[in-house]
């Protein structure tokens, strides 16, 4: 990123190559849709590189991009309806890439166990088990303490706990 | 009830099984980058300030709102650097929200503590026009700021500091213009449209950001 802000344009496309599918993974857990998560990685990245003056050296990368992707996230939610579960629950077209058959049922309670969770405790969740960020880039991306993220991803567990209480996996 | 292995495992099913392809890259042609921050600090401070130094030289001023006039000119004092440093609190990509709540804090007390209680003679409702004219004043600067605030993300807590930052001279020009010294005047017709500017632009948040930088 450093090198970036230093004018290398080549460096943009190597932060591209390294992150991009990441945070489009990222963005398909939080809105539900492969095609809305593919527009709004283009937009973090945009995003990235119109802003890219505001990234301080003594920051993570990481911490700040996904900063970037989790607002894009929620102003579309924002400005969306959640129109990506289908009728019958399931997970639309283009978002299942799993080495199995796809299980409709299981998709269907855990997208809408998911949905039910506050925004910042599936953030953490998500954040922490799918993308691999620590706790502390977590506090350092949603600016709180990082006591704050790890009660907000305990009681995202917890609330999961109870809405997947009958789910067999 | 389920374990929490087990539910790892239900999230690593469903979730676990997405796709990571990129996309393909946006096209950068034409992209502009956007202002520093510290220019959007700069709009913001000279935007709340402009307000006082183009209205005070053509309005009566007042010092009996407060109890001294030591007082009055501290917390003229203290307003002033309100509009100067809360366009930087407002602006400064790791903003604190402590920040932004302490220095409203801090101007509603001191500006409540040292209120005279001095009235006007006139019915408690004429005062409202201090409402209006704070947010007459405030009009121009509010407009910066929302623009300023085009160039973040969102985020609730830049939304109201921004706004608060805009509105802050407008109290500036009240707080030397207007003679009545009660706490409930000053309350109701000074501070409560100064923090009401930060709720109406939380509404007025909807409007889309050209970056989802914070």
């Amino acid at each position: 990123m450093v090198s970036f802000q230093q004018g290398q344009s080549t460096a943009y496309d190597t932060l591209y190559a390294r992150h991009a599918g990441a945070v489009r993974g990222y963005l398909t857990r939080l809105v539900q849709n492969a095609a809305t998560a593919a527009d709004l990685t283009q937009a973090t990245f945009l995003s990235v590189f119109r802003a890219r003056d505001r990234f301080s050296g003594s920051q993570r990368f990481k911490p700040w991009l996904y900063a970037i992707a989790t607002n894009a996230a929620r102003d579309w939610r924002r400005h969306a309806r959640f129109e990506t579960v289908s009728e019958d629950g399931a997970t639309p077209d283009g978002v299942y890439d799993g080495p199995g058959p796809r299980d409709v049922g299981l998709e269907r309670q855990v997208w809408r166990a998911l949905e039910s969770l506050p925004e910042a405790q599936r953030e953490a969740i998500v954040l922490h088990r799918f993308q691999g960020l620590s706790f502390s880039e977590i506090a350092e991306l949603a600016q709180v303490s990082e006591s704050a993220v790890k009660v907000r991803a305990h009681r995202g567990y917890e609330r999961l706990r109870e809405l997947l209480a009958e789910v067999k996996p | 009830m389920k374990s929490q292995t087990e539910v790892g495992a239900a999230l690593d099913a469903v979730l676990g099984a997405m796709g990571q392809a990129a996309p393909p890259a946006p096209s950068l042609a034409g992209v502009a980058v956007l202002p520093s921050w510290r220019r959007l600090a700069l709009v913001l401070s000279v935007g709340s300030l402009a307000v006082p130094a183009a209205i005070l030289p053509f309005v009566s001023w007042s010092t009996v709102q407060h109890a001294s006039v030591p007082a009055s000119w501290l917390v003229a004092g203290i307003l002033v650097l309100l509009a100067a440093v809360a366009g930087v609190v407002a602006a400064k990509p790791r903003m604190s929200v402590w920040a932004v709540t302490a220095v409203m804090a801090l101007v509603a007390l001191v500006t409540l503590a040292n209120a005279s209680g001095v009235e006007m003679n006139r019915p408690f409702f004429a005062g409202a026009t201090c409402g209006v004219l704070e947010f007459l004043y405030a009009a121009l600067p509010l407009a910066l700021s929302f623009w300023v605030l085009r160039q973040f993300a969102p985020l609730r807590r830049r939304v109201l500091a921004t706004a608060v930052a805009g509105s802050s001279g407008a109290l500036l020009v009240l707080h030397l213009h207007c003679a009545d010294g009660g706490l409930a005047h000053q309350a109701l017709f000074h501070l409560v449209p100064w923090g009401l500017t930060g709720v109406l632009a939380l509404l007025v948040r909807r409007l889309r950001p050209a970056t989802f930088a914070p």
